[in-house]
């Protein structure tokens, strides 16, 4: 149980969060600390009951989020499992990590998070986070509490079916490894390091479903793997798997379902970057395991509180 | 300074110049031009707006001009520039040692005068765009001793350094083989006839190729078609190449893409009227054709970027950042077309991978 002190500070940040009112640079650090304390406890591979709500990338909309909430209920009414990608493009990378640390520390067991590619220090310098910090507080502390979470942040989750063993969706952000077999086997990697450039915890984060080919492929993002249909099926087959939940992927539609409905893609960040004009979705996960996509649009609210950019897209002009 | 409309669209020539400034820093391009004429945006730039204003104008100009890019702007930038640099040596090396001509719709602060006249000694030149973007780019030129020695230019007895002199100094600049002159491009076959233009240097009797990189897009569609109009019938043995975005068309969906830019560019008061009128790949190839165009090509980056670069320099560039998202990439680059069209003897195409 989060100790009282804790759970204020979390329902005090969140409201702020929410407000679009600065969070003390103190107050993020005691947060991340918290964060850390909580994540480590967690195992490489999350067990998670239904019903349970799957979110896609978010990418520092927290607008949208918010509107996500809004749409699907705030934790702890409804359960959800975030997988990653957090942080980076949007212009409110930090509130929108800040508000899923809050939830995640007064409500542990109400909400889940797994690591995106974009949850790493290298990734964040170059795609808008490490920026954004340095803009809101003048110096590097908040981003550096942050990515030490990141490094804690579990790799993936296992949803059980209603027939407990059998059955059950594995949920991860980018996709499969050629080094990876068995879910079991995710669980032995040491996870408690910036993402690595090569091996299975850079694949789970990076790799794509693709499918035009049969088994991997090179991938053209420079990190992880394109994986095809034969090894989708093997790998659901040989883990007795219903379905993978990834995101990584931007969707115009906010969900795809692949390879005869054994993998689908969640994205969860509407008019993505401002500019795609694609809507998001989150997946719905019933104690049977049937599955409900809610689609949802973006909104453009101002926060005036903040200092930050205009949502201004760059474009070839 | 009042802003005006056509500032609003000169002002676009800053941000692709900003993508190219990018794209060199970052190692995609090289562009040994670039430098010089960055410079001399900065120092003459400036001299438009108020004495008083002028250090806040400069200290904007670099910021902007040298903002950080994410990898999917270069990457598109870098395209852009060597798919335009592959299709004009296509059109070059079939006139190599034969008077041949390049007028460059508004060519900004583009560098490809510098680096092709030495090299074809019988290539005409020509550059058109705003008065206060040639001004610039003038001046920028009589500053600098590289880009006078590319162009062959006499040193300038004075060049002017307060707004006073900027505001009376002449904006074009000619040489035997080089003319960068001042025109709307929407008089063209109205107030500015045939002569005005031969005035100016242009040639209607050699090979012209005409480039517009993102430039008629921001023309009503029947402005664009009566320029392009203009030169087919003016010049027997012609080309043309046109870089810009393309809306989409259809339902919602197909248009979504388009609406965001189109919203987007609106808060910069940038507005794109043939946006989707020439919105699909199929609208643009009929514009072309429709103007009596036969050899008409276009393609879209994403399609030009998959086939059109070799290996080795796939293997370089998708080293040089890690591109995070890719199907944002192929959403970006779907929506840029690349048209190329002849009338005459000769045409071009991608001779060699890049």
């Amino acid at each position: 149980m989060p100790s009282l002190s804790t759970v204020l500070t979390a329902t005090r940040i969140i409201q702020d969060v929410k407000r679009c009112i600065v969070i003390p640079e103190n107050d993020v650090r005691q947060l991340c600390f918290l964060s850390q304390e909580l994540l480590m406890q967690e195992s490489n591979i999350q067990l998670i009951d239904t019903p349970i709500t799957i979110c896609g990338d978010i990418h520092g909309q927290l607008h949208d989020l918010l509107t996500l909430f809004r749409i699907a209920k705030d934790p702890p009414e409804t359960k959800y499992l975030f997988l990653g990608d957090f942080v980076d493009r949007g212009f409110y990378s930090l509130e929108t990590f800040l508000l899923l640390l809050c939830y995640k520390v007064r409500y542990p067991d109400r909400i889940f998070l797994i690591r995106g590619n974009h949850e790493s220090r290298q990734i964040t310098s170059v795609y808008g986070f490490y920026d954004e910090c340095l803009r809101k507080y003048g110096n590097a502390n908040v981003w550096r509490y942050c990515c030490d979470v990141f490094d804690y942040i579990s790799l993936g989750a296992y949803i059980m079916g209603a027939s407990g063993e059998s059955g059950g969706v594995f949920c991860i952000h980018g996709g499969l490894s050629p080094a990876v077999e068995k879910i079991d086997e995710i669980r032995l990697i040491d996870r408690k390091q910036e993402v690595p450039h090569d091996g299975s915890m850079c694949d789970l984060l990076w790799s794509d479903p693709e499918e035009n080919i049969p088994a991997w492929a090179i991938s053209p993002r420079g990190a992880g793997y394109l994986f095809g249909y034969d090894e989708t099926k093997k790998f659901l087959h040989r883990n007795n798997l219903s379905l993978i939940a990834r995101a990584h992927q931007l969707v115009m539609e906010g969900y795809k379902e692949v390879f005869d409905h054994g993998l689908v893609t969640v994205w969860s960040a509407p008019n993505y970057c401002y500019r795609c004009g694609n809507v998001a979705a989150v997946l719905t996960l019933s104690d049977d395991l049937e599955r409900t996509y809610t689609v949802f649009d973006s909104v453009l609210q101002d926060c005036n509180e903040i200092p930050s950019k205009k949502p201004v897209a760059d474009y070839f002009i | 300074m009042v802003r005006t409309q056509d500032d609003v669209i000169r002002s676009t020539d800053l941000d692709a110049l900003s993508c190219r400034v990018a794209c060199v820093s970052k190692g995609y391009l090289e562009d040994e031009f670039l430098k010089p004429i960055v410079s001399g945006l900065i120092k003459f730039q400036p001299l438009y707006s108020a004495p008083n204003t002028q250090f806040v104008v400069t200290r904007n100009l670099k910021k902007q001009l040298f903002q950080a890019k994410l990898p999917i702007i270069s990457r598109g930038s870098y395209i852009r520039v060597k798919s335009i640099d592959c299709l004009v040596d296509s059109f070059l090396s079939q006139h190599e040692g034969t008077p041949c001509q390049i007028v460059s719709l508004g060519s900004g602060s583009e560098t490809r005068p510098f680096k092709l006249l030495p090299k074809y000694p019988e290539l005409n030149y020509v550059e058109i765009d705003f008065a206060k973007s040639v001004k610039v780019k003038k001046y920028s030129i009589l500053a600098d001793a590289v880009l006078r020695s590319r162009l062959g230019v006499e040193a300038a007895e004075t060049i002017p350094s307060t707004y006073d002199e900027f505001a009376v100094a002449s904006p074009d600049l000619h040489t035997e083989n080089y003319h960068l002159f001042s025109l709307d491009l929407r008089s063209i076959d109205r107030t500015c006839s045939k002569q005005t233009l031969e005035d100016n240097g242009v040639k209607f009797d050699v090979p012209t190729l005409i480039l517009s990189e993102c430039v008629l897009c921001y023309l009503e569609p029947e402005d664009s078609n009566r320029v392009l109009s203009f030169f087919l019938r003016e010049i027997p043995d012609g080309s043309v190449i046109v870089y810009e975005p393309m809306g989409g068309e259809g339902d919602d969906n197909g248009k979504m893409f388009g609406k965001v830019m189109e919203a987007n560019l609106a808060t910069r008061n940038i507005s794109l009227p043939s946006l989707f009128t020439f919105g699909t790949l199929a609208r643009q190839s009929s514009r072309f054709e429709r103007l009596g165009i036969k050899k008409v090509k276009c393609l879209n980056m994403e399609t030009i970027f998959d086939n059109w670069i070799s290996p080795e320099t796939m293997r370089r560039i998708s080293r040089l950042e890690l591109l995070d998202e890719t199907e944002e990439w192929k959403l970006l680059s779907e929506h840029y077309c690349l048209c190329y069209c002849t009338w005459g003897s000769f045409a071009i195409d991608k001779k060699i991978s890049m």
